[in-house]
C-alpha cells in the first residue's frame, strides 16, 4: 500500500521527555488516528511531520520526499489544523483568506465560500469574536480551501461539543470520499475515532505502541470477564493486561477465539472499546 | 514575499492610519531631521514584530509553504521595503512644512535605523515569546534616548562632513555599504538561529 | 442499498455489512451483474471507515460472491458455484424449517424423523 508518511528511526531529545527510533508509517486514501495520554509525544510527532520540529536523527518522508530539498511542495499539498491559536486574532476570516489565498498554488475561492457557507461562519467579524467551535471550523475553512492531498489535525476536537464533533467528522468522511486523500489526527476522544477511522496508531512514552486498522481492533482484541479463580499461571498466559477486582477479573486478550475454546461458557468475551484497550495499555499491571 | 508585504498591511491597516500623525509629531518636536527618518522606519517593522507576538505566528508561518530561509530573509527584506516608504513619506512631508534636510539626513538617519534592526533582530530569535513587546519597548526607549544625546554630536557630525574637504560622496557609500554589511550580517545570524529551532 | 448495523452488536461492522450484502444478493435483491456502490460512497452513506467496508467487499469478493473491475466498482457475481451452493443451501434450510414445524405439530419425534430422512437419503 502506498505511504503518505513514513517516519524511519526518529529520535528527539527534550529535557526530560523523549522520542527514540520512532517507526511510523501512514496508508495513503485512509484516515488514521492517532491516540495516546497527555504528554505521549502525539504533537511532537505531528510538529515533526510539519517540520516545526527538527529530528535530531532518522529520516521523515512524506508524499516520499524529504523536508530537506522539498519542503514547499510537501507543505503545498498539506492542510493543517492545530489546537492553539495561530492565527491573528483581530483578522476577520476575509482577512485571512486575502493573506492565505495567494501562498498556496491550489487555492480555490469557491470552495472556501462552500465552506464558509456550509460552517455557517461570519466572513467580516473578527476571530477573536469566535467561540471555541467556530475557531475549530474556521482553521477547518483555511486548511481545506486548497484541496490538501493530506490533512494534519492535532487534538481538532478538543474542547468542542459533541454536535460541532459531528459536524467535523461528516466532513472528514466527505473528504475521504475523494481516494488520493489521507487524513492524519491526533485526539483523545477515542469513539469519535472508532467509526470513522481506517487505522489507529496508539503512542505511549514516545513509543508507538500499535498501529493496527480498526478491523484488526475490533476483530482480534477482545475484553474478557470472569472468576479470578480461573485464571491461574497456564491460564493467565493468554491475556495481554489483567485486572483484578475481589472475587472477578477483566483482562485484554488479542486471542478471543482460543478464550473461547479454553474457558468456553465460563467467562464473558466482549467487544472492547478503543478507551479500554488505551486503558489497558496504559498502566494495569 | 508579497503575502509578508500582505499580511503586514492588513495586520496593521487601523495602525497605517496613525501613521501620518505620528511622524508629524516628531517632525514639530525635534530639531534634527535625520532622527524623524529613523523613528519612521521603526514603525512598520515593529509594529509588525508586536503583532506576530501576540499569536504563534511561527506555527503558521512555518506550517505554510515557506521555508525558515525565506521566512527570515523576507522580514529583512520587508523592513528595506518599508524603510524606502517611509524615506519617501517623511520626505514628503518635511517639504511639504518647508524643513529643510539633506541626503546626509536621510543617510544617517537610515542607517541608525538599520543598526538598530540588526541589533534587536536576532535579540528576538534568542529570547523567548512573550518577551519580545517588552524587548521593542525597551529598544525602541532606549535608541530614542541614545539618539536623542547623541544627536547633537551626529549633527555636528554631519554638519561636519557636508563642510569637509573629503569626497563626501565616497564616504557617504562607505557608511551605506557598512551598514548594509552589518545588516545581512545580522540577517545570517538571525537564520542561523531561526534554522534550527523547534515551535 | 439497504444496510442497518448495530453499535451494541459484538459483530464488528465489516462482518455486519458483509452478512447484509450476502443476504441481500441471496435473496436477489442484489441481481446477478448489478453494481455495488463504491467503497467510498457506502462508508460516507453508513458513517463507518473505509477500510471496514473494503473488508466486507474483500470477504464477498474472496467467496465469489461479488467481483470488481479496477475503476469500474464491484458488481454481483453471475452464476457462481458458491452463490448457487449458497442459494441451494438456504431453500434446503427452509425446507427442512418447514419439516421440522409440520413434523412437530403431527407429534413426529426427532428419532423417526431422522429416520425417515435416512431411508430418502438411501433412495
Amino acid at each position: 500500500m502506498e505511504k503518505v508518511i513514513e517516519l524511519e528511526n526518529l529520535n528527539k531529545n527534550f529535557p526530560g521527555f523523549s522520542i527514540n527510533d520512532l517507526n511510523l508509517n501512514i496508508n495513503k486514501g485512509y484516515v488514521t488516528g492517532f491516540v495516546g495520554a497527555n504528554g505521549s509525544g502525539k504533537s511532537t510527532t505531528i510538529k515533526m511531520i510539519m517540520n516545526l520540529i527538527k529530528p535530531d536523527s532518522g529520516d521523515l518522508k512524506i508524499f516520499g520526499m524529504e523536508h530537506g530539498d522539498y519542503e514547499k511542495t510537501i507543505k503545498q499539498k498539506i492542510g493543517f489544523v492545530y489546537d492553539d491559536n495561530i492565527y491573528y486574532e483581530g483578522l476577520s476570516l476575509r482577512d485571512l483568506q486575502k493573506i492565505i489565498a495567494p501562498v498556496y498554488h491550489d487555492w480555490n475561492n469557491e470552495t472556501f465560500y462552500n465552506y464558509i457557507e456550509k460552517f455557517e461562519l461570519p466572513l467580516n467579524k473578527p476571530i477573536k469574536n469566535f467561540s471555541k467551535g467556530m475557531r475549530m471550523k474556521a482553521s477547518l475553512v483555511l486548511a481545506l480551501s486548497h484541496n490538501p492531498e493530506l490533512i494534519i489535525m492535532d487534538e481538532p476536537t478538543a474542547g468542542l461539543d459533541p454536535v460541532f464533533r459531528k459536524d467535523l467528522l461528516k466532513t472528514i468522511q466527505e473528504i475521504m470520499m475523494d481516494e488520493d486523500k489521507s487524513i492524519f489526527f491526533s485526539t483523545h476522544i477515542t469513539s469519535d475515532l472508532e467509526k470513522i477511522a481506517d487505522y489507529i496508531v496508539f503512542i505511549k512514552d514516545g513509543d508507538i505502541i500499535f498501529n493496527h486498522s480498526i478491523n484488526t481492533l475490533q476483530n482480534d482484541f477482545a475484553l474478557v470477564k470472569g472468576n479470578r479463580s480461573l485464571i491461574d499461571r497456564d491460564t493467565e498466559q493468554e491475556f495481554d493486561y489483567i485486572s483484578f477486582k475481589e472475587d472477578t477479573f477483566e483482562a485484554m486478550t488479542k486471542k478471543p477465539r482460543k478464550i473461547a475454546e479454553i474457558f468456553g461458557d465460563e467467562v464473558i468475551i466482549d467487544k472492547i472499546s478503543l478507551e479500554e484497550i488505551m486503558y489497558f495499555f496504559n498502566g494495569v499491571e | 514575499m508579497l503575502y509578508f508585504l500582505k499580511r503586514d498591511l492588513i495586520l496593521q491597516k487601523k495602525l497605517l492610519w496613525l501613521y501620518v500623525p505620528f511622524i508629524l509629531i516628531f517632525v514639530f518636536t525635534w530639531s534634527s531631521p535625520f532622527l524623524i527618518f529613523t523613528v519612521a522606519a521603526l514603525y512598520i517593522p515593529y509594529n509588525a514584530l508586536a503583532y506576530d507576538e501576540q499569536v504563534n505566528s511561527d506555527k503558521l508561518l512555518n506550517s505554510l509553504p515557506y521555508t525558515r530561509l525565506e521566512i527570515t530573509l523576507y522580514r529583512y527584506l520587508g523592513t528595506l521595503v518599508y524603510t524606502a516608504v517611509s524615506i519617501l513619506l517623511v520626505s514628503m512631508i518635511l517639504m511639504l512644512f518647508d524643513k529643510p534636510f539633506t541626503v546626509y539626513d536621510i543617510g544617517i538617519g537610515v542607517s541608525f535605523f538599520l543598526l538598530i534592526a540588526s541589533f534587536t533582530y536576532p535579540l528576538f530569535q534568542i529570547f523567548k515569546q512573550g518577551n519580545i513587546t517588552t524587548i521593542i519597548i525597551v529598544a525602541f526607549v532606549l535608541s530614542i534616548g541614545l539618539l536623542s544625546t547623541l544627536s547633537e554630536y551626529l549633527d555636528d557630525f554631519s554638519n561636519a562632513i557636508a563642510n569637509s574637504a573629503i569626497d563626501q560622496s565616497l564616504l557617504f557609500t562607505v557608511l551605506i555599504l557598512s551598514v548594509l554589511i552589518i545588516y545581512f550580517i545580522s540577517w545570517f545570524i538571525t537564520y542561523s538561529i531561526y534554522r534550527t529551532k523547534d515551535f | 442499498m439497504k444496510i442497518l448495523l448495530s453499535n451494541s452488536s459484538k459483530d464488528p461492522f465489516y462482518n455486519q455489512i458483509y452478512e447484509q450484502i450476502k443476504s441481500l444478493i441471496l435473496s436477489d435483491e442484489l441481481k446477478d451483474g448489478e453494481g455495488l456502490p463504491s467503497m467510498r460512497k457506502l462508508a460516507y452513506d453508513l458513517g463507518v471507515s473505509v477500510i471496514t467496508v473494503k473488508r466486507a467487499y474483500d470477504e464477498l469478493e474472496k467467496e465469489n460472491f461479488i467481483y470488481s473491475i479496477v475503476g469500474k466498482g464491484s458488481f454481483v457475481s453471475e452464476n457462481n458455484i458458491a452463490l448457487i451452493k449458497e442459494k441451494k443451501m438456504q431453500a434446503v434450510e427452509e425446507q427442512l424449517q418447514a419439516v421440522v414445524t409440520n413434523s412437530k405439530e403431527v407429534g413426529i419425534s426427532l428419532d423417526e424423523l431422522q429416520e425417515m430422512i435416512n431411508l430418502f437419503y438411501k433412495e
